[in-house]
């Protein structure tokens, strides 16, 4: 006669910033869902959490999956945006990526979170053998870049949470948003949390991780270790000693300076979108919440100074964006860069313990939350009493390493795709981006391929960024594909329809849709209507 | 057998007689022989072996035996138990079997009152249980956490334990270590007691007479020895607890199961059922009232209950005589073991009733002094130790609310039985469980702590009135549950230590 029953499991998370809570709930939830018949449940998840160590909490930029994530978590929008200080996001707002017009006029395209509306391949075609002239390619496909140039909100109040009329993410707090996690995750999710001082991990016999060791001398020991712990990446780079992989020969800005400016009014419109505004060896970041500013200088130590870039972020806060300055601005290295591999053994990296790249698409939070995300579904489908042998196969590092590997590769050259197409002239950095020896194979091919014809999906690594987002980013940089054939359409004006329409559409949403403001007040004060 | 000047005859082989031969051993001639000490036991008398759980103090009397620990649970397919928990023994709620635990351990709280004060004051019965709330033993035991690692010294570790040991093993172990020590042992089938009033003369067996200055009776149920010295020297504890027969069945770990760090008794329709896990199989039984059903009615519910209905397993059936001897030394005689009584096992306390029996009489048999005062002494303690452990173990039962067979309502009264504990119970409405509320009984065993746990899991609650600090109470109460999580970590996997343990050996 046999019985079954098995030992639980232990999951430890090593670091408590939006990384490890990230975690903690995808992989709370998850397991949570598939134990949810089980008297006992055969895993226990800790997060690990220094006292002392301070989160970089910089990170406030995300992308829409995160709605999907919180709504997963069963965390309701209404409570981050009174929280977290959130506002809405509809858009990266480029500006000065490419050197001004002859008429002076300032270079600026919108990176919007809708997916264009082309409808049929004509009306781009149409748009193409224009001229590219009439407007600019996200004005002509979607209503969303008209929304943000109005100031508007991209949902109604009447619609339900995580429900909007266009795409949209949230700019947040990071330090509020990780203790929103945090409560999710212990109070709701069963998500033990401890405050220990790690010292070290300590090896074991088979290259993985045996304990952690604290200040105090104790050894905590688990079936897996979730190394959240940042930068410095304890367990994978520390511990284990992963090969890094730097990209610093890609993308050559290492360094940020942030700081928080309050806004003049409380009246103050905010922008639905993060503000992108290129300097000379870099770009300023800037993020509108509800009662402050997030701002930040980004540049490359080799091409400018320490004192160039506080001036330079100086200058672009101007008189009274320095009068408002809520905090110091701070200085920020970043090491761009992943490791070779982001799972061995029993150990997993998540968050920048697994790799960086600078804030410009907001990748930070999104990496967190694919990688979390991958992570849950991959322990989901393990038992508890294979949990051990499985580990031990490797079958699970080998999917987690080699989906994550192709995934940063697609963003490292996303991201050096803002530069390299820039015509930027006036300093070393730009024309360094332009030498085609800082750029991937991939990169290179594409973009000898997107000379000739527009980028298909085909092109594209599975990835984070789709067609879509390469389309806003080529066609807003104005690259401008030779098509050998340009399709004679015999509808007429096209994209002048197409633009026509998108005129309408806005007009229509105007009476429906309040400014951004109006809309996060009304919502701090009356919640959404749940799902 | 020649007699010297100081001799002493044990009577039986089984854990008694070898865990009382061993202990006088160590006792009294470590250093030099003062008492020589013989065991006869019968060739064909098998000891009653069913997988043994044992109580936490069970570690001291093995260490006073002088064994190693690893050795000693390697030889007897031993694990490392936490506590007990209870399964349904009242009725399910919305969230479904109650259950509770009965740890070895509680923690002092550094609050404004005690912690079980603190825990029903800060209402905290809402949300989690007494012993998750005040123990850090009853999260790491469903965790499948050890108690302690391979680094801890013997019989120590992070919390108070006890063993699942196989009792036949730890009879032979036992039984090797002490004729190693210099423990007479032969085979010899006794056949009749030679006595002189409440003397023992001789015990006659198929190999001739065997004398001795003291006779320890060990020979189970039968009581061979002292009920040859006094008729009418039972007193049955049926009308307290009925249940007087149990089925033993055991099963492997072939489907993927790893032994459990603690015990587990399910009340069942006419009893409960107890697990409990050895490094090499599982042992489940039922204990049962045989007033209700009969013995092949039991296996049946047992089966089903293990979810192998209609299975033919080799069941071994037990009959079990409840109750206690009023005087357990007679003369020169004294009873160890079951011949002095039995108390189902439902609190692990079989063992540890050896374990006291011997003990005590070491110490009333160590001086010069009266012989009739002595044994007045120890027969007073050894029956108070039996009364106490009956209450506790009729508290288990009298709090109930369950009624869905004949046997779980009489349970309901069967505090009506037990002199005194409706009092307590009454009492235990207004006020904490406290020391002095058992003060004057012989709760050595078992004592305010114990009471607690298994009155409160019995949510047999007080009402208090004390103000107490919201945020303080809550910080105190998250601070024993921080406490196990940190522990959960630190401790390793109970299969992983078993296999380390046993890898040793290898």
């Amino acid at each position: 006669m046999a019985c079954a029953a098995s030992a639980q499991q232990r999951i430890v998370i090593v670091g408590g910033g939006t990384a490890g809570w990230l975690t903690a709930n995808h992989l709370a939830r998850a397991l949570a869902d598939k134990y949810a018949d089980s008297v006992a449940k055969p895993y226990t998840i800790t997060l690990i959490e220094s006292a002392n160590i301070p989160t970089v909490g910089v990170g406030e930029g995300t992308v829409p999956s995160i709605r999907n994530s919180l709504h997963y978590f069963g965390i309701s929008e209404s409570e981050l945006i009174k929280r977290c200080s959130a506002t809405f996001k509809q858009s990266i707002d480029f500006i000065g990526w490419q050197p001004r017009g002859n008429d002076g006029s300032l270079h600026r395209y919108q990176h919007i979170f809708d997916y264009p509306q082309i409808g049929s391949k004509d009306a781009l075609y149409d748009w193409i053998k224009d001229g590219y002239k009439t407007a600019n390619f996200a004005d002509t496909f979607s209503v969303q870049s008209h929304l943000v140039q109005a100031g508007l909100a991209p949902k109604k109040f009447v619609q339900a949470e995580f429900e909007g009329v266009c795409n949209y993410a949230y700019h947040f707090d990071a330090a509020k948003f990780s203790e929103l996690l945090a409560e999710n995750a212990t109070q709701k999710l069963g998500v033990e949390y401890l405050q220990l001082e790690i010292a070290k991990g300590v090896k074991d016999s088979n290259g993985g991780i045996g304990y952690l060791l604290t200040e105090s001398g104790q050894r905590l020991e688990a079936e897996l270790f979730i190394d959240c712990s940042g930068g410095r990446s304890l367990l994978l780079g520390q511990c284990l000693e992963t090969e890094f992989v730097s990209k610093a020969n890609e993308i050559f800005t290492d360094t940020a300076i942030a700081t928080q400016v309050a806004h003049p009014t409380s009246e103050q419109p905010i922008a639905c979108a993060t503000l992108a505004t290129a300097h000379r060896a870099g770009w300023i970041w800037d993020i509108g919440l509800v009662e402050r500013r997030g701002v930040g200088i980004v540049y490359s130590s080799q091409y400018m100074t320490e004192s160039k870039a506080r001036q330079t972020l100086a200058e672009y806060l101007g008189p009274d964006g320095q009068e408002n300055l809520l905090t110091e601005p701070r200085k920020i290295p970043m090491r761009s860069g992943h490791y070779a591999q982001f799972w061995r053994r029993n150990c997993v990296a998540i968050g920048m313990s697994q790799g960086f790249v600078e804030p410009l698409e907001a990748t930070g939070l999104l990496m967190f939350d694919k990688s979390a995300q991958l992570l849950a579904q991959m322990l989901s489908d393990v038992g508890p009493a294979s949990f051990k042998s499985t580990l031990e196969s490797g079958i699970l590092q080998g999917q987690f390493n080699q989906q994550l590997r192709t995934v940063w590769e697609g963003v490292f050259d996303f991201i050096k795709l803002h530069y390299c197409l820039s015509k930027h002239d006036d300093s070393e950095f730009w024309r360094a981006h332009r030498d085609t020896n800082t750029w991937s194979a991939q990169l290179s091919a594409m973009l000898t391929n997107w000379q000739m014809q527009l980028p298909t999906q085909n092109d594209l690594r599975p990835g984070v960024f789709n067609l879509a987002n390469h389309l806003y980013v080529l066609l807003g940089m104005d690259v401008r594909p030779e098509l050998d054939v340009i399709h004679d359409s015999s509808d007429g004006d096209l994209s002048g329809q197409h633009r026509n329409t998108m005129h309408a559409e806005l007009a229509h949403l105007q009476c429906e849709i309040l400014p951004h403001r109006a809309l996060i007040e009304k919502v701090r004060k009356h919640g959404l209507r749940r799902i | 057998m020649s007699r010297s000047t100081s001799s002493l005859l044990i009577v039986g082989g089984g854990s008694a007689g070898w865990i009382t031969a061993l202990y006088l051993q160590q006792y009294f001639n470590k250093s030099g022989q003062k008492i020589a000490i013989s065991l006869i036991e019968s060739p064909q008398q098998g000891p009653i072996g069913v997988g043994e759980a044992t109580v936490h103090s069970i570690r001291f009397l093995f260490a006073a035996l002088g064994l190693d620990e690893r050795e000693l649970m390697r030889e007897t397919n031993a694990t490392l138990k936490l506590g007990i928990m209870f399964n349904n023994w009242m009725k399910p709620t919305a969230k479904g079997m109650h259950q509770y635990f009965h740890p070895f351990e509680q923690q002092q709280a550094a609050g404004q009152y005690d912690i079980a004060s603190e825990w029903l004051a800060g209402q905290h019965h809402h949300n989690e249980r007494y012993d998750q709330g005040v123990s850090l033993s009853a999260l790491l035991a469903e965790r499948g956490a050890a108690a302690k690692t391979a680094q801890h010294r013997d019989y120590q570790g992070y919390l108070p334990y006890a063993y699942h040991i196989d009792a036949v093993l730890l009879g032979e172990f036992l039984k090797r270590k002490a004729i190693e020590r210099g423990v007479t042992h032969s085979v010899e089938t006794v056949q009749d007691i030679k006595t002189y009033g409440e003397e023992i003369t001789a015990v006659v067996t198929d190999k001739g007479d065997v004398s001795a200055d003291f006779y320890i009776d060990c020979s189970g149920f039968k009581g061979l020895l002292i009920n040859s010295l006094q008729d009418d020297n039972w007193i049955s504890f049926k009308r307290e607890l009925p249940c007087d027969r149990a089925v033993a069945i055991q099963c492997d770990y072939a489907g993927g199961g790893t032994p459990r760090a603690y015990t587990t008794a399910t009340a069942l329709n006419h009893g409960w059922a107890w697990q409990i896990d050895l490094a090499n199989r599982r042992g489940n039984g039922y204990v049962y009232d045989s007033d209700q059903i009969s013995p092949e009615q039991a296996e049946q519910e047992l089966l089903a209950h293990l979810g192998h209905p209609n299975e033919h397993k080799k069941a071994l059936h037990l009959a079990m005589r409840v109750g206690r001897l009023k005087r357990s030394w007679i003369g020169n005689c004294l009873a160890i073991g079951l011949s002095a009584g039995f108390i189902e096992p439902l609190e692990s306390t079989g063992l540890h009733l050896i374990n006291l029996g011997a003990r005590l009489f070491a110490t009333h048999y160590s001086g010069h002094s009266n012989p009739v005062a002595m044994r007045a002494s120890y027969n007073e303690k050894m029956a108070g130790i039996y009364e106490d452990l009956k209450q506790f173990i009729v508290l288990h039962y009298c709090l109930t609310d369950r009624d869905d067979t004949a046997f779980w309502r009489a349970a309901q009264h069967s505090v009506d039985a037990q002199p005194g504990l409706a009092d307590k119970l009454e009492i235990w409405r207004g006020k904490i469980c406290e020391f002095m509320d058992l003060a004057g009984g012989y709760s050595t065993t078992f004592t305010d702590e114990n009471y607690r746990y298994v009155l409160y899991g019995m949510q047999h609650y007080p009402k208090l009135d004390l103000h107490i600090d919201q945020d303080a109470n809550a910080a105190l109460i998250q601070s024993i549950r921080n406490g196990a999580s940190n522990l959960n970590l630190q401790a390793i996997r109970h299969h992983e230590f078993l296999t380390q343990l046993h890898r040793q050996s290898a």
